[in-house]
């Protein structure tokens, strides 16, 4: 039996799991919109604490972290500052979103919004950009299962057929069990991810360079340039640090404004699972760091990955592991792109539902959970062909995603905490922090301070947001005391929420 | 269609569709809101002083050797020092605050160096990874304070 037959046999070992871990899970919820959206807000502390952590670290992190760290050096670093400094808001908007998801029945982002706000447009144009942003992210993860497959297999295994077979089995899952597989596959998918990249970190800097002391000072004397940030852009030239410093904070506003994210609010079992979640969430980002260490390794390594994403696959190869190690790397890098591309596909399907369609088309919610299944099909057969057509650098998919995410901020905080907040404001706000998003992504040589599109978004997005709201009739006292103070709910005493279809 | 789930409840005459216009005032049914919002406010705050005046005998006690009390509004530190829920959020917003600018702008607090090395780390990854790090006490401590406090 050749290498590459017993590292396939691993990998769709670890496939088959997920599988079945997805498929058991995914009995456990009812068969309500309720059920198959927001896994009848019934996650505790372990799931949240995965669900959070491999939603947000997926092949991008696995694949497209140690790429930076090869390549743009301390560039990278970025990487490891933002997921923090993003999750902190969270402790105080995560718990009031879901009181008043509990409260009111809301199941995305959206709903919650255009409660506030009430808009067709809101909700239509929220689930156009969510199903916007999604795709590139989508790309991205299928992308990075289609690299390690292809790359662990010496190319026996194409891109795209190792992205269909991982996503094949995503696709399963999320049809079948909606968010209750996709939470507990991300719980072993987590698990696999972390032990994968903690091994991995701390025993290629030892073989290679006999320490991480020891690799940091050859590299200090080879390439001075990658150890400080600002680091390098594309081109090999220093990175500005404008662009450093925008694309952390950028990243940082989106990160919990992602729609699968913010949804998993309304997933949780309580206001304290989520607080702790968020407590607990430094824990999960210092899982980063193995992985760049992985990428400084490749820099002095004698031989090169034919594109800088490949580096963690590549170094693994050319060291010599046993196929079995080989197999369970690729199972820990699947793990990472399955565990976010999961959560994409059932919130792209959810969303584009719930807020594209259900308010313009009256729905059973019978009918609502099968469009769903079907658009999952129909996102993942998409975000497929244009992962495997178009191929970009797995972190400048991201980064463009965030762009459009970031956009959602200023309604999502205007909502929670500031009265005097208008429809007309928070529509006029949003379209405009969209329309600058996408004309600096178009023409970046006209950003100023080489700033990332996202923030320059924001800038005219909340500048917009808050000229207009001051300019039209402000809401009524006792609709915005909804959401500005809500009152508490008790724990574990779920409301009656029929209001949303009886989600 | 979906309906807006404040529809139902609605106590003003002002609202309309879910999506079909904004929620304005009337007047009258606001002023009364505004009221009623201002009574809850007393009653709330008169509640916080009854619990700031709980955890004063409280910390007396334990100053006497009977332990901090638990029903208050701020929580007990190690040292027996009660942290209110304000201070809590000042910690947190200082510390993110701080966060902000040593991570986004590490160079203004010289921190885009390599050396020295700190634990086989150049300093700005060292940096970098210790912010982190910091980041989960300092949740922890603030946490023990705003749980409480929104757990009622």
């Amino acid at each position: 039996m050749e290498r590459w037959h017993i590292v396939t046999l691993v990998a769709s070992g670890y496939l088959a799991l997920a599988l079945a871990v997805g498929l058991v899970a995914g009995r456990r919820a009812t068969h309500s919109v309720a059920g198959y959206v927001a896994a009848d807000r019934g996650f505790g502390l372990l799931a949240m604490y995965f669900v959070t952590g491999g939603t947000i670290f997926s092949a991008f992190a696995f694949l497209g972290g140690p790429g930076w760290a090869y390549s743009r050096g301390a560039a990278v670093f970025y990487i490891l500052g933002y997921g923090v400094l993003g999750i902190a808001p969270w402790y105080f908007i995560g718990p009031r979103s879901a009181r008043l998801g509990r409260r009111h029945g809301f199941v995305t982002q959206a709903q919650l919004l255009t409660a506030r706000f009430p808009s067709r447009t809101l909700s239509a144009l929220m689930a156009l950009l969510s199903v916007a942003a999604f795709v590139p992210y989508l790309m991205l993860q299928m992308s990075g299962a289609g690299i390690v497959f292809n790359a662990v297999t010496e190319g026996h295994v194409p891109l795209w057929a190792g992205a269909a077979l991982a996503y094949g089995v995503v696709v399963i899952y999320v049809l079948v069990g909606g968010a209750s597989a996709v939470g507990w596959t991300n719980v072993f998918e987590g698990l696999v991810m972390m032990l994968v990249a903690w091994g991995l970190g701390i025993w290629l800097p030892y073989t290679l360079y006999g320490g991480v002391g020891e690799m940091f000072a050859q590299l200090e004397a080879a390439r001075p340039e990658l150890l400080a940030p600002p680091g390098l852009d594309a081109a090999g030239e220093p990175w500005s640090r404008g662009a450093f410093a925008s694309s952390l904070l950028a990243s940082a506003i989106g990160f919990a404004m992602w729609p699968h994210l913010f949804m998993k609010a309304f997933a949780a079992r309580s206001e304290k699972v989520l607080r702790r979640t968020v407590v607990l969430f430094p824990t999960f980002q210092l899982f980063l760091i193995p992985l760049l260490l992985v990428g400084f390794a490749g820099v002095l390594f004698p031989t090169a990955p034919p594109e800088a994403d490949f580096i963690l696959p590549h170094m693994i190869l050319e060291t010599g592991m046993p196929a079995l190690v080989v197999g369970l790397f690729c199972a820990g890098a699947l793990a990472a792109s399955m565990s976010t591309g999961d959560a994409l596909l059932h919130g792209a399907a959810s969303v584009a539902i719930e807020d594209g369609i259900s308010p313009f088309v009256r729905l059973s919610e019978g009918a609502r959970r099968h469009l769903m299944q079907l658009l999952v099909l129909g996102v993942g057969a998409l975000a497929f062909y244009l992962a495997v057509v178009r191929r970009q650098s797995l972190v400048w998919l991201l980064l463009t995603a965030y762009g459009v995410v970031d956009q959602f901020a200023p309604p999502i905080y205007a909502a929670l905490y500031w009265r005097r907040a208008t429809t007309a404001g928070v529509v006029s706000g949003l379209a405009a922090g969209i329309v600058t998003d996408v004309f600096f992504l178009r023409y970046p040589g006209l950003r100023p301070w080489d700033l990332h599109e996202g923030i320059l978004g924001i800038i005219v997005n909340t500048a917009v947001l808050v000229v207009v709201s001051l300019l039209t009739r402000p809401q009524s006292h006792a609709h915005t005391e909804v959401f500005v103070n809500p009152p508490p709910i008790r724990e574990n005493t779920a409301e009656p929420a029929p209001a949303r279809g009886g989600a | 269609m979906a309906q807006n789930p404040f529809v139902d409840d609605a106590t003003d005459g002002g609202r309309l569709d879910p999506f079909g216009g904004e929620v304005t005032d009337d007047p009258l049914a606001d002023g009364a809101n505004r009221m009623e919002h201002a009574a809850r406010r007393i009653r709330m705050l008169k509640s916080r002083l009854r619990g700031a005046h709980a955890v004063g005998h409280a910390r007396a006690a334990g100053r006497a050797g009977h332990g901090a009390g638990r029903g208050g509004p701020g929580a007990p530190l190690p040292g027996g020092r009660q942290v209110s829920p304000r201070g809590a959020r000042l910690l947190l917003a200082g510390y993110f605050a701080l966060y902000t600018v040593a991570l986004v702008l590490p160079w203004v607090v010289g921190a885009d160096r390599i050396r020295p090395f700190v634990l086989g780390f150049p300093f700005a990854l060292f940096w970098y990874a210790l912010w982190v790090a910091l980041a989960f006490p300092v949740l922890i401590a603030a946490d023990r304070v705003l749980g409480r406090e929104e757990n009622g």
